[in-house]
């Protein structure tokens, strides 16, 4: 009996250290992926059209944010291209409508953290270093853990300051 | 394992492991907008509008981030205030987000409780009531101070649809000044005085970097110019301690001395110094260097002019002025009244002469309660205003005004409002040309002085009553940072209090906290008291808004007689308050943090002392911040601690805190008096030492020394042991001892670029560093280093008196680098080899 109830007690624990873990790496395919309004396959605009990433992030070489497209962006082709799929759709009502699009955020930074994409791209860093292949995902998510060991390597092996107040507030 | 520890580890585990499930970060939002954005992400614009925390109409620049207005700054265009703002002003952007700001029209219904209705049913209210015409009552409009389009609109409104419109309502309306000018000058509105023409000034009770006329001003031209300056007065205020010269004068006493200066009315220097109370060989020298002077200024004002000679002493001054030919320009030409004009109003109101009364931003209940006994009298009662104040809760109507920075299109308004001239074209009224200036003929000041006499200064214990430089005359009562930031000389921030003298603390028995017991204006007082040294023998000042309640008789100008006669003062039997005050002690004990003569020496052979260490210096490689502070110029006036708790989200933390001594400002003010009496006023934030002792003793390097000079302080890594804090020597480290939440939506007021603080951690001045990481940025763009002037902390920017200088001290052409070479220069407590970074230069009188 007591064996029995010790298995009991360790498988217990065992899973849910793997629930744990499981929601801690795994949260965002769960979660994030699915919340966007609108399917946006990055994949698509960036392989198949083309597209360079400031092309729609309009402001990420000379702000500290990339920001979300301004919806006349995407009206500038999507009055012509697709206006029949079912997700155009969702983005033309929302231009027609003159109504903002609110996009789930996927890549966020804790609020003591003073961070600009304008220098990062000044000094050269592709996008990709800290957003992943972004052209072979249908639906963006985090894969770098944009914790301060990972941005500190970084600065460290390029030279960059590493002073703390560069990037905290 | 039993039963009870299965069940306990079973929890446990679980608890953890749904923490760790919560412990995801909470998904924002990231709008897409229709179109591109005027501004880049971060970017800040600027508005401009009108500060209007006091009469002076200061310009300011909003800077607005995303909508919101995080912040004032003086705006450099305006010729009143040149870009400086005082601590009003800096104040005044928390009334945009007051939480008690009026967002609807209410009405007061039937149970007498107010209902918010929709502004169509407001207008056709207000039409209906003005339809209605009673014989025998007349409609009102009495507003606060307005100039320009706003009063063009009431004006056409009030002729339109027959109204009496009364004359405006400020509480310090110089009424005295503005007759003595009808009289001397011809001139109705108030004059411009233009100090940096004169080289001797002379002032009789005005205070001039406080309250008075153009503060702002007055600080920045006293500030660049090397004048004599001479200031008289009964008590003691700011504007004294900075006078080159200053003499106390018995309350009311001023027009006897000006009587003398200007040779009028017979007076001699004997009766002259009988009644004021000086020295007659002080006397006879102040008439030789008024007569020895090239382009002397005098000017009567505040306390002189608000007692029984108050007109007379007006009158002098102007005689005086006009003598010398004194630099004066006319402001805009305005409709302000006096108290007696409400005084006027109250009859007609309790003799049911009133049909509908309009308030508009005014509040005479305050000033008079008997105003509030027979409001009622109106037959319908209208109110404009941005919050409820006595006079507008009296009101049927209240109207709810939407903020300056609002009617500009780049500010989100709150709630429903609406501004006064939108409401009055709605109502009809069309704007109005602005109307040239009246000039009258002088009147004849000859036969004016041949029937005044100046009447006797009566002796013994007197109450001097002053307008407030933090909340002027109340209005800024409702702004809670004003009752965070000390008042410069007294340093206590939660009142009221009345301020005695250390001799009448003694003869009174009474100790700082104390409660003395008086009365006035129909009302009696118990106030604690704050002593102080250097405070006149025998009198008592207390600042008008802690008064509110009691209705001051009126001198013959209409204006609130402000000396009073305390013969019975009592010491009422109850316990001692803890009054929150900041300053630990006002004299400095033989230690120079303000050096005087006796320090000379020691300051020039402080290279005999060099202090040795082991460790090799810093080694700076583009920057050194720091910062250069003029003790000469510098005032006191408390706009840069202001400034400092807007821009850097400090909390306001409440009389409770204060009293415990847990004040949160990263910038203070600290007045040092000497025994002669003579203040010195020192700006202490944090010194940025270049051997700090609050670093080495941080146990998880939340604070250490930055490339560029600076000692950083990084919140999420501090676990609030409060070592560093223990080890400074200057005590400007601030800890957060429990959370401050904000009021909504007063949070909207933060500064995006710095942190909030959350509870147990400590923080500090950081020269601003989000301005100098902004400038970096910037200068970076361009490949080259950040230019001197191009940042600038926000305390050296809003000074009024330009004393703090910032910038790169590496860079010798920079104006820090000069201010550093200074003979003057010295750095506070320079002896403990911390090498502070912020560099102090003594006023030139004590050097």
């Amino acid at each position: 009996m007591k064996k029995l109830l010790f298995a009991a007690v360790t498988g217990y624990f065992a899973l849910a250290g793997l629930l744990v873990f499981g929601l801690h790496f795994h949260y965002g395919v769960f979660t994030k992926r699915l919340l966007q309004p609108i399917h946006f396959p990055h994949a698509t605009h960036i392989n198949k059209v083309g597209l360079a990433c400031t092309k729609c992030h309009i402001t990420v070489t000379n702000s500290p944010a990339a920001s979300a497209p301004p919806l006349a962006v995407c009206m500038e082709c999507h009055t012509k291209v697709k206006t029949e799929s079912p997700e155009i759709k969702i983005l033309t009502e929302h231009w027609t409508k003159q109504e903002p699009i609110e996009w789930s955020k996927i890549h966020q930074l804790p609020w003591h953290v003073r961070f600009t994409h304008k220098r990062h791209i000044a000094a050269g860093v592709d996008c990709t270093v800290c957003h992943g292949e972004v052209n072979t995902m249908t639906q963006v998510h985090q894969v770098r853990s944009l914790e301060m060991g990972w941005c500190v390597s970084c600065h460290r092996e390029n030279n960059a300051p590493t002073d703390c107040w560069t990037c905290h507030k | 394992m039993n039963r009870r520890d299965f069940f306990r580890i079973l929890g446990a585990s679980t608890g953890a492991a749904v923490a760790t499930a919560c412990d995801q970060k909470v998904a924002s939002k990231l709008v897409s907008q229709l179109t591109t954005p005027r501004l880049l992400p971060g970017e800040a614009e600027f508005v401009r509008s009108t500060c209007r925390e006091c009469s002076a109409g200061c310009g300011v620049l909003a800077k607005v981030r995303d909508g919101r207005p995080v912040k004032l700054e003086g705006d450099p265009d305006n010729p009143v205030n040149r870009g400086a703002l005082c601590m009003r002003g800096q104040a005044g952007l928390s009334r945009l987000y007051h939480p008690n700001r009026l967002r609807a029209p209410q009405l007061r219904g039937t149970t007498g409780e107010f209902q918010t209705i929709s502004w169509d049913e407001a207008f056709a209210i207000l039409n209906g009531a003005l339809g209605k015409n009673i014989t025998g009552r007349r409609h009102i409009f009495l507003s606060e101070r307005t100039t320009g389009s706003v009063s063009g609109f009431i004006e056409d409104f009030c002729q339109k649809r027959n109204i009496e419109r009364r004359p405006e309502l400020e509480l310090y309306s110089h009424a005295a000044l503005r007759q003595a000018n009808a009289l001397v000058f011809g001139r109705h509105p108030l004059p411009v005085y233009d100090v940096k023409q004169a080289d001797l000034l002379i002032t009789f009770g005005a205070d001039v970097i406080e309250t008075f006329l153009n503060p702002v001003q007055f600080a920045q031209d006293l500030a660049a110019t090397k004048l004599k300056w001479i200031h008289l007065e009964p008590h003691l205020s700011l504007t004294g301690v900075n006078a080159d010269e200053r003499l106390v004068v018995r309350a009311g006493s001023e027009a006897w001395l000006l009587a003398f200066l200007a040779g009028e009315l017979g007076v001699t220097a004997a009766q002259a110094a009988e009644q004021t109370g000086l020295k007659l060989s002080r006397i006879t020298e102040l008439a030789e260097r008024l007569k020895k002077a090239k382009n002397p200024l005098v000017i009567a004002g505040g306390v002189a002019t608000a007692t029984e000679n108050g007109l007379l002493a007006a009158v002098l001054s102007a005689v005086l002025q006009e003598k010398h030919h004194a630099p004066l320009t006319w402001a805009d030409d305005d409709r302000v009244g006096s108290l007696a004009d409400v005084v006027e109003l109250e009859q007609q109101l309790a003799d049911g002469k009133v049909s509908v009364a309009f308030f508009h931003n005014t509040d005479p209940v305050t000033y008079r309660p008997s105003f509030g006994a027979v409001l009622g009298k109106a037959s319908f009662r209208v109110g404009f205003g941005d919050m409820l104040n006595p006079t507008l809760a009296g009101c049927d109507l209240v109207l709810p005004l939407s903020h300056a920075l609002e009617e500009d299109g780049a500010v989100k308004p709150f709630g429903d409002t609406q501004s006064l001239a939108g409401i009055l074209q709605k109502l009809g009224a069309e704007a109005r040309p602005k109307q040239a200036p009246v000039i009258q003929p002088p009147g004849d000041v000859r036969k004016f002085l041949a029937n005044i006499k100046p009447t006797p200064v009566r002796a013994g214990r007197t109450l001097v009553i002053t307008p407030s430089i933090r909340t002027f005359d109340g209005r800024g009562e409702c702004l809670p940072l004003l009752s965070e930031i000390p008042d410069p000389l007294t340093t206590v921030t939660y009142g009221p209090w009345v301020t005695i003298s250390e001799q009448d603390a003694e003869t009174l028995s009474l100790k700082d906290g104390g409660i003395v017991g008086f009365a006035v204006g129909g009302r009696s007082f118990n106030l604690p008291v704050r002593v102080m040294p250097a405070q006149p023998v025998g009198v008592f000042t207390v600042q008008r808004p802690f008064l509110n309640g009691a209705s001051l008789p009126l001198t013959v100008t209409g204006e609130e007689i402000s000396v009073w006669p305390l013969d019975a003062i009592a010491v009422p039997a109850v316990p001692a308050v803890a009054l929150p005050f900041l300053s630990g002690g006002m004299h400095a004990e033989g230690r120079g943090i303000v050096p005087g003569l006796e320090h000379k020496h020691e300051h020039e052979h402080k290279a005999e002392h060099v202090n040795k260490t082991l460790y090799p210096p810093h080694e700076y490689k583009n920057y050194r911040w720091a910062m250069a502070i003029d003790l000469d110029r510098c005032t006191g006036c408390g706009a840069c601690v202001a400034a400092c708790y807007v821009e850097n989200n400090i909390p306001l933390v409440g009389r409770d805190e204060h009293v415990a001594g847990r004040e949160m400002s990263w910038l203070r003010i600290e007045p040092f008096v000497n025994d002669a009496g003579d203040f010195e006023m020192l700006p202490m934030m944090c010194q940025q030492c270049d051997n700090a002792p609050c670093e080495p003793v941080c146990p998880v390097n939340a604070t250490y020394h930055n490339p560029e000079g600076l000692n950083a302080q990084v919140y999420n890594r501090c676990v609030g042991t409060r070592y560093c804090s223990n080890n400074c020597p200057y005590k400007v480290r601030r800890f957060n001892w429990i959370d401050h939440p904000v009021a909504q939506p007063l949070d909207l007021m933060f500064n995006p670029d710095v942190s909030k603080r959350p509870k147990g951690v400590m923080e500090k001045c950081t020269f601003c560093v989000h301005r100098i990481v902004r400038a970096k940025d910037h200068a970076k763009d361009e490949k080259r280093l950040v230019h001197d002037g191009e940042v600038t902390t926000a305390c050296a920017q809003t000074c009024p008196a330009q004393a703090i200088v910032f910038g790169n001290i590496l860079d010798e052409q920079s104006h820090v680098h000069q201010q550093e070479k200074s003979e003057r220069t010295y750095r506070v407590l320079e002896e403990l080899g911390v090498e502070p970074a912020v560099y102090y230069l003594t006023s030139r009188s004590e050097s």
